[in-house]
């Protein structure tokens, strides 16, 4: 029945008496005397209290809710105290892990009376510059990646440690203690590794003079982390961190065979005088983190690091990414 | 249909604290409108009862937003709501034919069919509830919720766009649209009808 738009929008308004009293009027006079409006409005008027007399039905089945049912409809997962309780563990395994980690540090340091004469060997052996401060930018750097996992956050790491090798390059034995406090930096952008990221600074700098003594204590440095660096590398983020490291690999790579065990306890010297955290950074990366941020190297063994730490942090890393699914599938669900 | 309860107001409060069984009190009395409401929506009983009963999980859930007025028609949101949300999802598939005749058999009306009522008077009532039902599956989504909100559970335009998050409006185009479909799809099936439902052709 081909009728106008408007007609039947008129017509259906003023079934709902929905017409103000122009409107009606004005339909009024018109369906006296267009009869066939006058039919339109009938058969829309029936099929309206044919739609009105259906019946309410009856339901097949109770819509009641067992016990039961409630919690297979409400997962677990997704109560909100989980999600919290996932958070709150994921934060006690990270911080457990960096204490571990910095325990293990110290401990080693204790151990190690001869590093520092290793150092001083190294360092005279090996004078090289521009490794130091993008590889400790890095070794603090994968902390921050397991636990965000994002691309961004990578990139400003990386962009940290470019930044900082520049200055190295420029003025390689004097600019070490402004390198490294800049390039910890894009990782305190992320989030946790924030106090830990700034931590060298204090720490590192403090720790120089006194391997300084012994020996070129800034290249000691070098060594030590130019060690730990080619610690295993399966990385998800290979092409930038490659980028970064490519210019010293190769020096690197020379000095890492003969010097790696003194030089990894060189790294370990330097930790005693530090809190917690900073000390964590540094070995933190030797069995996991590290791989994330160097794979062009070949793995190199970091035995005296404990991998519990490491371990706890990926947990707490993996745990409190669990969380933050659980809370967003809730609230998808919850709309 | 079944009015207030009683104790309504006390049942909603305990089930607000957690009180499982006050809540399915509440379910047993409303759990046929809800049922309906979605059966006219989802114009199968299959998936009629489906979308109502996670409705009526949803609801447990979030008993909390309840803020006072009629239970009733909060509940009859949220099943509004879940089997609009269907309906939008298998649009947007095409495997799934949303139109078209219902296989399933309408379900038992709640009443208890008039005593003076013959068996064949019966059954033309059932196949006009079918009818009318297939031509409400017929329309499209927007069409349906309008028309259903509107001719079979008596809310206002104003209700419905606040609803369906629509214009006044659209809400009175749609619902004329609907009306207009769901006519000429009856008259199309016009012979099914018992007299006193027929469309009339006089004019």
């Amino acid at each position: 029945m081909g009728m106008d738009e408007r007609d039947l929008e008129l017509l259906s308004a003023y079934l709902d008496g929905r017409l103000n009293e122009d409107e009606q009027q004005a339909l009024a006079m018109r369906l006296a005397q267009d009869a066939l409006l006058r039919r339109e409005l009938d058969t829309l008027r029936e099929t309206t209290s044919l739609l009105r007399a259906l019946p309410e039905l009856k339901s097949p089945r109770n819509l009641t809710l067992e016990a039961s049912l409630q919690q297979k409809w409400t997962p677990l997962v997704l109560s909100p105290w989980v999600s919290t309780l996932s958070a709150v563990a994921a934060a006690f395994m990270l911080i457990a892990g960096f204490v571990l980690l910095s325990r293990t540090g110290t401990f080693q340091t204790g151990q190690d009376a001869l590093s520092q004469v290793e150092i001083g060997f190294a360092a005279t052996h090996q004078p090289v510059e521009s490794t130091t401060v993008p590889t400790l930018a890095e070794l603090i750097a994968p902390a921050p990646l397991p636990l965000t996992a994002t691309t961004p956050l990578t990139e400003a790491v990386i962009g940290g440690s470019v930044q900082a090798q520049e200055m190295e390059d420029q003025a390689p034995g004097t600019t070490g203690a402004t390198a490294l406090s800049t390039a910890p930096a894009p990782p305190a952008l992320a989030m946790q590794p924030a106090p830990s990221a700034e931590a060298p600074e204090d720490v590192l700098i403090p720790a120089a003079p006194s391997t300084a003594g012994e020996g070129a204590g800034s290249e000691a440095y070098s060594n030590a982390d130019r060690a730990q660096e080619p610690a295993p590398s399966p990385s998800p983020e290979p092409a930038a961190a490659q980028g970064i490291t490519a210019e010293t690999d190769t020096r690197a790579l020379s000095t890492r065979d003969e010097q790696q065990p003194g030089a990894a306890r060189a790294v370990s010297t330097a930790a005693p005088a530090t809190p917690a955290p900073t000390a964590s950074s540094v070995p933190s990366p030797s069995p996991t983190a590290i791989p994330t941020a160097i794979p062009a190297l070949p793995p190199a063994p970091s035995a005296e690091t404990s991998p519990a730490g490491a371990v706890l942090i990926i947990m707490g890393a993996v745990l409190l990414l669990a969380a933050a699914i659980t809370t967003l599938l809730r609230r998808r669900q919850a709309q | 249909m079944p009015g207030i309860l009683d104790n309504e107001p006390v049942l909603i409060a305990r089930a607000q604290r957690g009180n499982l069984d006050a809540f399915n009190e509440l379910v047993l009395h409303y759990q046929d409108a809800a049922f309906t409401l979605a059966y006219r929506l989802m114009g199968d009983r299959a998936s009629a009862a489906d979308t109502a009963q996670e409705a009526i999980i949803a609801a447990y859930r979030k008993l909390n937003t309840y803020r006072g007025g009629s239970f009733r028609a909060w509940l009859l949101r949220i099943v509004t709501n879940r089997c609009y949300d269907e309906l939008r999802r298998a649009q947007r598939r095409p495997t799934i034919s949303l139109s078209g005749s219902s296989n399933d058999d309408v379900p038992e009306p709640l009443d208890v069919p008039a005593p003076d009522a013959t068996p064949e008077e019966e059954a033309l009532a059932r196949e006009l509830q079918r009818a009318i039902q297939d031509c409400i599956n017929e329309l499209n989504a927007d069409q349906r919720l309008v028309l259903v909100l509107s001719d079979i559970e008596g809310l206002s335009y104003e209700e419905i766009a606040a609803q369906s998050g629509s214009q006044l409006g659209t809400v009175k185009s749609r619902l004329s649209r609907a009306r207009a479909n769901v006519r000429d799809c009856l008259a199309e099936v016009r012979e099914l009808l018992p007299a006193q439902f027929r469309l009339r052709e006089e004019t």
